[in-house]
């Protein structure tokens, strides 16, 4: 069983990995744009690649038996969808020098919604009958009303941005306000139980991701935007959150020690 | 040696308990299991006898999810839900 000495450490490490992003993205934006923009490229990586290999190791344990083997198969393969999608922006932006909103990343990260969606559906399908209308309405009146503030707030400002790209921008506060549901229900679903931990992380980690993916649109909308602001630190706090949330699942749920002297009975 | 009905009783509603888990993935089954054993030396048979076992770590576990856990259990016990033994051990589930 899950020692409430683990979930304190698991909260501890938690803080801390929060904070040192966060540090490190501060630090990196006083020593100037150019560090900045490296800093924040490379961060990606460690926070992004760890997500991933938790995920693959949730995929291992689960196999392929079960609703939330499904489950894991698809959240693994929105880690991994979001891992690319890193990966070849900072190959673009600082190799190949091109353009980084929109190009190939964005397949990825739009790639990745559907995933996470499969995830939520998955793990949600052997409970479903436990989720009544009362508790999907709050969600899903919450998350029009942050879609709402959300697009008021980019489009309200004027734009200089293509049609193209303000769909594009737009498309991403849809899709989280649409993946805040989910988790959302997921909170109160679990609530009480010790799976609610790594619900509670993913909500916080959807809403940051809607208000940062809404910040970034408004960055580009006024030519401010480059790789490492300040604002991008909630990216990564969502990536910490959920690599955070996936640590608690597979260590509460991680194949049990056999007992070597019981075997031997 | 003779199966008595209480046997057969036990190892139906070991069943149920068992599919309701597997079908959510084999590690939560290895869970349930695992504390079963740790914190009250029994297993998912004795759960028959002692279904607040089972109450207790699927509530740990899930939270408000257990209800619909316990659905499951109940949907696959439905056949023999008229005998008493089995309506008492899915009353104590509630």
């Amino acid at each position: 069983m899950q020692t409430h000495l683990d979930s304190l450490l698991t909260k501890k490490y938690l803080i801390a990995a929060l904070a040192a992003s966060a540090s490190v993205n501060l630090v990196s934006n006083l020593l100037g744009k150019d560090a900045t923009i490296l800093v924040g490229n490379y961060s990606y990586i460690p926070i992004t690649g760890s997500l991933m290999v938790l995920s693959l190791m949730m995929i291992v344990r689960y196999g392929m038996s079960g609703q939330h083997a499904l489950a894991w198969f698809a959240f693994g393969s929105y880690a991994v969808c979001s891992f690319i999608a890193e990966t070849l922006w900072l190959v673009q932006e600082l190799y190949l020098k091109v353009e980084t909103f929109p190009s190939t990343p964005d397949i990825f990260y739009l790639v990745s919604y559907p995933f996470l969606l499969m995830f939520f559906v998955a793990y949600f399908q052997p409970v479903r009958s436990a989720i009544t209308k009362k508790m999907l309405t709050a969600p899903i009146l919450f998350s029009i009303a942050i879609l709402a503030v959300g697009i008021a707030f980019t489009t309200g400002a004027g734009s200089d941005l293509t049609l193209f790209k303000t769909a594009l921008g737009t498309s991403y506060q849809i899709f989280d306000a649409i993946v805040i549901i989910p988790a959302l229900v997921g909170v109160s679903l679990f609530f009480k139980g010790k799976v609610n931990l790594m619900w509670t992380l993913f909500c916080f980690g959807m809403v940051l991701v809607f208000v940062a993916d809404t910040a970034f649109l408004f960055a580009q909308n006024d030519g401010s935007y480059y790789t490492g602001n300040p604002m991008e630190v909630l990216f990564s706090w969502n990536y910490i959150l959920m690599a955070f949330g996936v640590y608690s699942h597979l260590s509460m749920f991680g194949k049990p020690k056999a007992n070597k002297f019981e075997d031997l009975r | 040696m003779e199966t008595t009905d209480t046997q057969i009783k036990k190892a139906l509603v070991a069943f149920a308990i068992e599919k309701a888990l597997l079908d959510m993935g084999t590690p939560v089954f290895e869970k349930v299991t695992k504390i079963l054993k740790d914190d009250y030396k029994c297993y998912i048979p004795d759960c028959y006898e002692n279904p607040e076992y089972l109450k207790r770590i699927l509530t740990d576990l899930y939270g408000n999810a257990y209800a619909a856990i316990l659905n499951s259990i109940k949907t696959s016990l439905q056949d023999f839900s008229r005998q008493t033994p089995i309506q008492r051990f899915v009353c104590a589930l509630e």
